[in-house]
């Protein structure tokens, strides 16, 4: 019995340690105020994010999901940048939610309404912005139309940390009008591999009001 | 020894009824779905102790070091038929990163510990076969 709790122990400490040496990621403070900037003369949001690669092989409804929400580890960026200033970032550089949806309207093919943003990324090394589009494939491919949702109450009372949904969505602050509510049921959405860095990649995703 | 046979068999089950339960899409939009794994463990426990105690029979030779093996593989090559050689790159890798809310930890690296698990459980459980 002794014996088979030192191999027990044994192996608990080298999983342990294979794990802790390869914590080697960046994983300095989450500083809000650096997650998040806004920049109301160019009505622009811009939030932090990281790569999370389980999705360029598993379909997701999520784009963007902060990382303190349920569905934080759900999504093809994970936030770095809390929904609910995401959401108030957005108010601060004029957008109008569409507040549309409600959640007896979802599967229903109701489609999100509110200000269309231009959402672009970008990361270190890529030295461009492209849009948001360009990361995410979809089995049945629309262009994409990110509106401003809004749904803040919803998000409060959720707390799922969605920021970005592919489809129309009654929690998320920000979706896509080019599926309605609940089309994710029979389309299938990937994290674009192609395209997209490595897992843990830390990617820039900005939000511009459109005209 | 026979507890550490329980643990290490039923590790692989867990991995593979999360990879089973992964593929509800509902499920796993709403659950972290790496939590069957403690709880596969947890009921192999119960059951095996249970049943040792109402029919006497000795854990350790029901989960030998041949049983061991052949569950490994077995469990390797249904979960490869399940989702394929890519997908298994990363999907257990992923559902136990999101059960250990290791999210700075990569899929190589937690492959690398499934992988020493596996092969240092073997050992462990031939080891002690071989001493008696």
């Amino acid at each position: 019995m002794k014996k088979t709790a030192i191999l027990l122990i044994s192996l608990v400490i080298v999983a342990a340690t294979l794990i802790a040496c390869s914590s080697d990621k960046d994983t300095g403070n989450n500083n809000s105020a650096e997650m998040l900037k806004v920049n109301k003369e160019s009505k622009e949001v811009e939030i932090v994010t990281e790569v999370n690669a389980k999705y360029f092989t598993e379909p997701t409804r999520h784009g963007i999901v902060f990382e303190g929400g349920s569905n934080g580890e759900k999504s093809v960026l994970r936030g770095l940048a809390d929904e609910k200033e995401f959401y108030q970032a957005l108010i601060d550089i004029g957008a109008q939610a569409g507040n549309n949806i409600t959640l007896e309207d979802v599967g229903s093919g109701e489609k999100v309404e509110g200000d269309k943003l231009d959402v672009t990324v970008t990361w270190e090394g890529l030295g461009k912005e492209i849009p948001f589009s360009d990361i995410i494939t979809s089995s049945d491919p629309r262009p994409m139309d990110i509106r401003f949702g809004g749904n803040l109450e919803r998000a409060k009372s959720k707390n799922t940390g969605c920021v970005l949904c592919l489809d129309s969505c009654a929690v998320g602050i920000t979706s896509d009008n080019s599926y309605g509510s609940g089309e994710s049921d029979t389309v299938k959405f990937y994290g674009n591999k192609e395209v997209l860095p490595e897992d843990g990649t830390k990617v820039t995703v900005t939000f511009k009001l459109a005209e | 020894m026979k507890y550490f046979n329980i643990l290490y068999n039923s590790f692989l089950w867990g991995i593979i009824f999360s990879v089973l339960a992964f593929q509800n899409k509902w499920l796993e939009m709403r659950i972290n779905i790496g939590i069957i794994i403690p709880i596969t463990i947890i009921i192999a426990f119960i059951v095996f102790i249970l049943f040792e105690k109402i029919n006497r029979f000795n854990i350790d030779e029901i989960l030998s070091f041949k049983f061991a093996f052949i569950n490994t593989i077995l469990m390797i090559v249904f979960t490869i038929i399940i989702i394929g050689i890519e997908r298994t790159k990363i999907l257990p890798a992923a559902i136990i990163r999101e059960l250990l809310g290791m999210t700075k930890v990569s899929f190589s690296r937690i492959n690398m510990v499934i992988i020493s698990i596996i092969i240092l459980g073997l050992v462990i459980i031939g080891f002690s076969r071989n001493k008696k």
